[in-house]
């Protein structure tokens, strides 16, 4: 363990300044220890061994959806996420994980396998279940009442979509999700970079960013992963860009923080390396959109301005876009509730989030919402479909190549 | 008591789903913002999050019942360790009790249940052109029934006053788990002198009397406008004379703030981008009211203040200045990025003097801060005369946390020498009981009279304020 994390935890102030801007603490109806600051206190004398592991200790560390609100709020400096990551490790190594994340930790480092599961559809439901909650697969159309909606994968992954056109001028990271399920946005970015002059390359071998692996608390598992991944966009020295905006935030504040032994230099060679779509985008020429798509919102993901250093803001590319009206909604910072595996393991406060999330932006009146992170657009799908609302989500980046390509 | 023990059992069905026994949850209520609960943590038996008034006083009942004292607590960003417990105690949460209730605005006046957030009331006052206007540094995440409890104050209280001020009412539950209303038990005017004063009485009571489950609080118009003035001194002593030039130039600011070196360090370590000075102390201070009259109000204090400060600079633009009153809200927290490895000792944080001895009391504090080697930054609501001083340790090294209690011990002796008082907002708590013999003196024993009638039992928050 890191030495120096009990110490992060004497720096917290106990201000709680943080507790109104936490998804969980609000979901939670006013628990402290729900709350940023609850958390830091306890993990910090959980690592000290001033406190015992208890049921509700584990349930509660659970509950955090290091979506990091807590970090770009808090005055004090405190790492949040740092300090609940490292208390999740010390309880996968004093508690051991769940078979169900073991597995899903296998799976996630053998690409072969993943795109596998995808197409039977056992990833989200089953593997990384083991919550109670009901995930029924394949629907989004299908699924009735009650039950989670989640996406039918892709039938073929995006890499296998999209046929190579001449030299390659970067590498596009797909992560799990863009790859195997929203591959839409990752063929619009293939077409927008393509106008812009770019050419995409897809590595083979690429395995997931590992942040899921590195919320549960095996930082070894994630460590493993990062390390693939590392030494393959090592062999080149382009740019990596992505469409995610959680895989932006992992490759380059979590493999910085948590580097593979050995791989420290080329960790940080790499992130400085790694490019948000939106960011690789905003700096390219690009031809004025000719259809009228009408009024959307921007929901920003947590991972692209909460306790990271370079912010990226997709609602600027809406803006540039010449037939989208943007509406910024009332609450630019809401977290949409998703928080990878805490939707599956806590899907009720997860939806109840997500509901109250797409309050706020269908009250700007448009017509839909644009995001940056296969994530969150899954996440708000979900409630859409949910609350049957006349509404679409969509990837920035397949809004992009729509407004490019209608009219 | 255990969770099995039959008490709590019979606790856990009064409220079901909202009572807390695990272990490690309990002890996350072993805390507020003070450092006395960090160093002595106490965990409750158990934590209630009631959702309604009839809850609390079942709770109160039960406690009653079984002897077991209760913590009110909100927010639990009181300095003071009001809200945690001492002895066999259960915290009774209000922050789940979070209803605005009424929105009454043609009587200048609303009812909010007392885990309202005030700068959650502020939004929903913006809108109509009202507000709140008590705004402690915790604004953002205090909770008002905590505000009332503690008589919490800010930066506006050199004009606008205390939480008391706005008071107009206040449901209690009370240690026998009655539930009066104060100030008129239907009343919706602004001012009544019919039977003691009850709600001036709850008000700063710190949950010793009672626990408040609803407030009527006056609101008042917005200022049309703001602007602020911002002076440096080379001199922190002669900052302190910036004080009294502002008054003596027949001018109210609507708040008036210090910041010494340390401070602004701080803040350049929270906040780079609003390049604050590089100075001994700068001066804030913000005018409100009418357009003109603000810009023709900076203006005299600019000139009151280039008397004495060696630069004077002024903005009337909102987001600036609001950038500004941002980063200095949150200087306490933002105080431990000064140094690696240190963090906040919130003791000795409040003092009160007389506004004519502040530039004594800023020269006793860089002498205390010298002889007991603590790093500390200075700053505070000086146009009332309160001061504060965030003690910096590394809070795992014993001999520099002692120096730190030192210098705490010795900030509140001085401001008692000045004529001042050893907590100007914060509050008593158990942080600061060991001074109320020597600052109330015989006072002391009429509170604890009033104390023993309210509360026999002595259930309601015990073991603070010295009573
Ligand atoms: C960064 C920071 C800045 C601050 N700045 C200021 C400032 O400028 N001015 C200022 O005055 N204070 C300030 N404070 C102190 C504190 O925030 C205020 O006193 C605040 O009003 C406390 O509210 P709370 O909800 O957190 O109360 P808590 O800390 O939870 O409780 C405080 C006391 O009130 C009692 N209490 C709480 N709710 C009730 C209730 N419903 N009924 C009965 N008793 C109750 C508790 O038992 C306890 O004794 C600051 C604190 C921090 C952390
Ligand atoms: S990361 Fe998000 S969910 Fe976790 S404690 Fe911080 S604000 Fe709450
Ligand atoms: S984590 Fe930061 S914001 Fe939260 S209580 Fe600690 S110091 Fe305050």
């Amino acid at each position: 363990m890191d030495g120096r994390l009990p110490a992060m935890a004497l720096k917290c102030a106990a201000c709680g300044q943080c507790r109104p801007v936490c998804p969980s603490f609000g979901a939670s109806g006013g628990w402290e220890h729900e709350s940023p600051r609850g958390r830091v206190l306890l993990s910090g004398d959980l690592l000290a061994g001033k406190v015992a592991w208890t049921p509700g200790a584990v349930e509660t560390l659970s509950r955090c959806l290091l979506c990091n609100s807590c970090v770009a709020e808090c005055p004090s400096g405190v790492p949040v996420d740092d300090i609940i990551l490292e208390a999740r490790a010390k309880r996968a190594r004093d508690l051991g994980l769940p078979a169900g994340k073991r597995a899903l930790g296998r799976v996630l480092a053998r690409p072969g396998l993943l795109a596998l599961l995808a197409r039977t559809g056992a990833v989200l439901a089953g593997v990384a279940g083991g919550g109670g909650n009901r995930i029924r697969w394949p629907p989004l159309r299908r699924a009735g009442t009650g039950g989670r909606l989640v996406p039918t994968p892709a039938r073929q992954a995006l890499s296998a979509q999209a046929a190579p056109r001449g030299t390659p001028t970067f590498v596009f990271y797909r992560g799990c999700l863009i790859e195997h399920v929203t591959t839409e946005a990752g063929l619009a970015l293939v077409g927008l970079a393509r106008l812009a002059g770019e050419e995409p390359a897809f590595l083979p071998g690429e395995v997931c960013c590992g942040l899921p692996v590195l919320a549960w608390g095996d930082i070894a598992g994630f460590r493993r992963l990062a390390a693939r991944n590392i030494k393959l966009f090592g062999v080149t020295d382009l740019p990596v860009v992505t469409a995610c905006a959680t895989c932006t935030a992992t490759l380059r504040k979590y493999y910085v923080k948590y580097p593979p032994p050995g791989l420290e230099a080329e960790a940080r060679e790499l992130a400085g390396r790694v490019q948000d779509a939106v960011e690789f985008l905003a700096a390219r020429e690009l031809p004025a959109g000719r259809g009228r798509l009408g009024r959307y919102t921007y929901h920003q993901p947590c991972h692209h301005h909460k306790g990271i250093e370079r912010k990226v803001d997709g609602s600027a590319l809406l803006s540039r876009l010449g037939g989208v009206d943007y509406v910024p909604p009332s609450d630019p910072a809401a977290c949409c509730g998703f928080g990878g595996s805490f939707s599956v393991d806590h899907y009720a406060e997860s939806r109840a989030l997500a509901q109250s999330r797409l309050e706020n932006l269908l009250a700007t009146g448009a017509s839909g919402v644009a995001t940056a992170c296969p994530g969150c657009l899954v996440h708000l799908r979900d409630a859409i479909a949910q609350g049957g609302h006349d509404f679409e989500a969509v990837h920035v980046l397949e809004l992009m190549w729509r407004a490019l390509r209608s009219g | 008591m255990t969770a099995e023990s039959p008490p709590l059992q019979e606790l856990a069905r009064l409220l079901p789903g909202r009572v807390e026994t695990d272990a490690a949850r309990r002890h996350c209520y072993a805390f507020d913002a003070s450092h006395y609960s960090r160093r002595h943590p106490r965990a409750p038996l158990a934590v209630a999050l009631p959702a309604a008034v009839e809850e609390v006083q079942a709770l109160v009942r039960w406690a009653g019942r079984h002897r077991v004292a209760l913590i009110p607590r909100g927010a639990g960003t009181g300095q003071a360790s009001g809200a945690v417990p001492v002895g066999n105690a259960v915290v009774v949460d209000l922050s789940g009790m979070n209803a605005v209730r009424e929105l009454n605005l043609a009587d200048l006046q609303v009812v909010v249940e007392p885990g309202v957030i005030p700068e959650q009331l502020n939004q929903a006052l913006a809108p109509e052109g009202f507000f709140f206007p008590p705004d402690p540094g915790s604004v953002k995440m205090c909770t008002i029934g905590g505000m009332v409890a503690n008589n919490a104050s800010g930066m506006r209280a050199v004009k606008y006053g205390t939480t008391k001020h706005y008071v107009l009412g206040l449901e209690v539950v009370l240690a026998d788990g009655s539930v009066i209303t104060t100030g008129g038990a239907r009343s919706r005017v602004l001012k009544t002198v019919s039977g003691y004063d009850l709600t001036g009485l709850f008000t700063g009571s710190e949950g010793t009397l009672g626990i408040i489950t609803a407030i009527r609080l006056r609101v008042v118009p917005l200022p049309a406008a703001r602007g602020l003035v911002l002076a440096t001194f080379s001199d922190l002593e002669r900052a302190g004379r910036g004080v009294q030039a502002v008054f003596r130039a027949g001018l109210v600011p609507s708040a008036l703030e210090i910041m010494d070196r340390s401070a602004l360090r701080a803040v350049r370590a929270y906040r780079p981008e609003l390049s604050v000075p590089e100075t001994e102390a700068v001066l804030l201070v913000e005018m409100d009211g009418l357009p003109g009259a603000v810009e023709e109000a900076l203006e005299r204090a600019a000139a009151a203040l280039r008397e004495v400060a060696d630069e004077v600079s002024f903005s009337q633009d909102p987001t600036e200045c609001e950038r500004l009153w941002g980063a200095r809200r949150a200087l306490r927290s933002a105080s431990g990025r000064l140094a690696e490895g240190v963090g906040v000792v919130t003791a000795g944080e409040d003092i009160g003097v007389p506004i004519s001895r502040v530039p004594e009391a800023l020269g006793g504090i860089r002498r205390i801060l010298r002889e007991t080697g603590v790093l500390a930054t200075v700053y505070g609501h000086v146009g009332d005369g309160n001061i504060h001083v965030a003690l910096l340790a590394d809070t795992r090294d014993e001999a520099e946390v002692s120096r730190a209690e030192l210098a705490a011990d010795r900030l509140h002796l001085l401001a008692l020498e000045l004529g001042g008082t050893t907590t100007a907002e914060h509050g008593v708590g158990i942080s600061r009981a060991q001074y109320m013999e020597q600052e109330h003196g015989p006072a002391l024993a009429v509170m604890r009279a009033i104390k023993r009638a309210l509360d026999p039992g002595g259930i309601m928050n015990p073991g603070k304020m010295g009573l």
